[in-house]
C-alpha cells in the first residue's frame, strides 16, 4: 500500500485490499449467515402464506355469488301465486266441467 | 458444486442450493454492503433485503452468467435504496479522529482502531468511489465488472479506483505506521 503504484492500477492491492476486509468484515460471521438463510426460509413460508390469502380473495366472492344465488331462489319462490291459484285447473276438472282457456292460461301465468 | 450448478438447481426452487450460495457470499455482500451504508446493522438489513430479493428474482437468472455479479448489483442497490431512504444524512467530510494519533494502543485493539480508522476513510470518500475500491481491491471484481455493476464507463472505475485508493491510502498509511 503505497503511493508508487501507477494511476490507473489494474491489478488490485492486496495489502489495502486485506485491509479493507479485515475493517469490513465484522463480527460474528457464522451467525449472520445463519441469519440469512432463515430469512430466505421465512420468505418462502410468507409466500406460501401469500399464495393461500391471493386464493382466499376469489373464494370469498365466489360464496358470496353463491350465497347470492341460493337467497335469490330462495327469495322467488317465496313471492309465487298461492298453492290455490295453482289448483284452480285441477278444481275446474274435478268439478266435470271442461276448463275454459282463459283460466288454463291465466293460471300458467299467475304461477311464474 | 459451482455457482452455475447451484444456481441451476435453485431456479428449480432448491432452498438449500441457495442456502450455499448466501454462504459463499455472505460476508462479500456485507463487506460491500457496509462501504454503502455508515450503520453495521443498516447494512446487514440490506444485504438480507437484497438475498430475499434474490431468491425471488432467481428464476429470471441467466445461470449461463456468472452468479456473483448479478447477485452483488441486487445487494448493491438494496443498500443504495436503504441509504436514500435513511433520514439521517451524514457528513461526507473527514472526520477530524482520523488524523488523531492514539498513543499507544495494544495489540488487543489493534484490530478495532484499524476498523474504525478504515470506516472513517470510507466515509470520507464519495460512495461510488468508496464502491468501487471495495469491490476492486477487497472483492476482486475487474474494473468491467465493476462498470456494469454500478451502470458507469470503465473509465469512470478506474477513476474512482485511483482517486479512492489515494485518499484512503493517505489516511490509513499513518495509522499503519503508529500500529506497528
Amino acid at each position: 500500500m503505497s503511493e508508487t503504484h501507477l494511476p490507473f492500477d489494474a491489478q488490485p492491492d492486496e495489502e489495502l485490499g486485506a485491509l479493507l476486509r479485515a475493517g469490513l468484515d465484522g463480527s460474528a460471521p457464522e451467525a449472520f449467515t445463519a441469519r440469512l438463510r432463515a430469512a430466505v426460509i421465512d420468505a418462502e413460508r410468507a409466500e406460501s402464506w401469500e399464495v393461500l390469502a391471493g386464493w382466499a380473495r376469489p373464494g370469498l366472492v365466489a360464496a358470496g355469488l353463491a350465497a347470492a344465488a341460493v337467497l335469490w331462489v330462495v327469495l322467488t319462490r317465496d313471492v309465487g301465486p298461492p298453492m290455490g291459484s295453482q289448483a284452480v285447473p285441477a278444481q275446474e276438472l274435478i268439478a266435470g266441467q271442461p276448463a275454459t282457456g282463459e283460466v288454463l292460461i291465466s293460471a300458467v301465468l299467475g304461477g311464474r | 458444486m459451482d455457482d452455475g450448478g447451484l444456481a441451476r438447481q435453485a431456479r428449480k426452487g432448491n432452498r438449500d442450493a441457495f442456502g450455499h450460495l448466501v454462504e459463499r457470499y455472505a460476508m462479500s455482500a456485507r463487506r460491500v454492503a457496509r462501504a454503502v451504508l455508515h450503520d453495521d446493522d443498516e447494512a446487514d438489513d440490506a444485504v438480507q433485503d437484497g438475498i430475499l430479493a434474490a431468491w425471488r428474482a432467481i428464476e429470471r437468472f441467466d445461470p449461463a452468467r456468472p452468479f456473483r455479479p448479478w447477485l452483488m448489483r441486487i445487494v448493491v442497490n438494496a443498500a443504495l435504496d436503504l441509504r436514500r431512504r435513511d433520514k439521517v444524512r451524514r457528513t461526507e467530510a473527514i472526520p477530524d479522529s482520523a488524523s488523531v494519533k492514539t498513543a499507544g494502543p495494544d495489540r488487543a485493539t489493534d484490530s478495532v482502531i484499524l476498523g474504525a480508522r478504515l470506516r472513517e476513510a470510507l466515509a470520507a470518500l464519495p460512495e461510488r468511489q468508496r464502491v468501487a475500491v471495495v469491490l476492486f481491491d477487497a472483492e476482486g471484481y475487474s474494473h468491467a465488472e465493476i462498470a456494469a455493476l454500478l451502470e458507469v464507463p470503465e473509465g469512470t472505475v478506474r477513476s474512482y479506483v485511483f482517486h479512492g485508493r489515494r485518499a484512503l491510502r493517505r489516511i490509513l498509511e499513518p495509522i499503519k505506521e503508529e500500529l506497528r
